[in-house]
């Protein structure tokens, strides 16, 4: 293996581990936003029902 | 269903650039004669503090609509970008101090006035994000506006330092034309700048859908109170 190989897959697995939980992030946030924009929905058409 | 069928096409146009650029990257360019192999950490490290300029720069041009006209719409897009740029910078401080350890045989050689700028330009957008985070004045998206016009001053300093102090940092595009470096490199460096431009146009377009069901979220919550 060739010298300093170790560093260039130090930095291919910060970047590529970096752009892989940013994108976790936002699944989980986009997730969690899809379930309150929902019941919030349901809840303002109850109160306009009303 | 258009909007799908764009993200889509975006994903798969950005993946395959990625791969493309990975491959040239670790099987195609030759190893460059000095520096060896960690010279291949240049390019992620260089695509990643171009996205990261052209992040504040978008933060940078909608603050001063968002200062100019007031609309929300500004403030979101500045918002979305500079949380990127963030990323992005961040990666591009990391990889460049897994460079600098076998090349300078220091994490993070202070003196090179290159990183010292770019470690003040993660500041001044960490300290926007905390000012869009934490504050609760409705004044928050101006005081965050200001920053982000002001911190974009650093990204010029950040280029120019080299040229203007001592600094052992590579240069790769210079204001003279007598630098330059090889062409299969080049293309190299090329490819992988474009990919992470895409990446940087789909990210966007990710966070900026979530930031627009928050606004949403917030402005329900508001209908339910009152």
């Amino acid at each position: 293996m060739e010298k300093n190989f170790g560093y260039l897959l130090a930095a291919f697995a910060v970047i590529w581990l970096g752009h892989l939980i940013f994108l976790l992030r936002l699944h989980l946030r986009q997730g969690s936003l899809d379930k309150e924009l929902a019941f919030l929905r349901d809840l303002v058409k109850e109160k306009e029902r009303k | 269903m258009r909007s799908f069928n764009l993200n889509a096409v975006l994903w798969s146009v950005t993946t395959i650039l990625i791969m493309v650029a990975l491959y040239l990257v670790f099987a195609w360019v030759p190893t460059e004669a000095t520096m060896g192999i960690v010279q291949r950490i240049f390019y992620f490290h260089v695509p990643s503090a171009w996205v990261a300029f052209l992040s504040f720069f978008v933060v940078f041009v909608s603050s001063i609509l968002y200062l100019a006209k007031r609309n929300i719409k500004w403030d979101t897009l500045a918002y979305c970008s500079a949380e990127i740029g963030v990323v992005f910078t961040s990666l591009a401080l990391i990889s460049g101090a897994i460079w600098a350890k076998p090349t300078w045989l220091s994490w993070f050689p202070w003196e090179d006035p290159r990183l010292t700028t770019t470690l003040v330009l993660w500041l001044i957008y960490v300290g926007y994000l905390l000012v869009r985070n934490y504050s609760t004045t409705y004044q928050a998206p101006r005081f965050a506006a200001v920053i982000g016009i002001a911190g974009f001053l650093d990204v010029p300093i950040i280029y120019l330092s080299v040229i203007w102090w001592r600094s052992a940092h590579p240069i790769v595009f210079r204001p003279s034309s007598d630098a330059g470096i090889a062409p299969s490199m080049l293309l190299t460096l090329m490819v992988s700048l474009v990919a992470f431009t895409m990446l940087y146009v789909v990210l966007m377009r990710l966070v900026l859908s979530i930031r627009r069901a928050e606004l949403e979220v917030e402005e329900l919550k508001t209908r339910i109170q009152d």
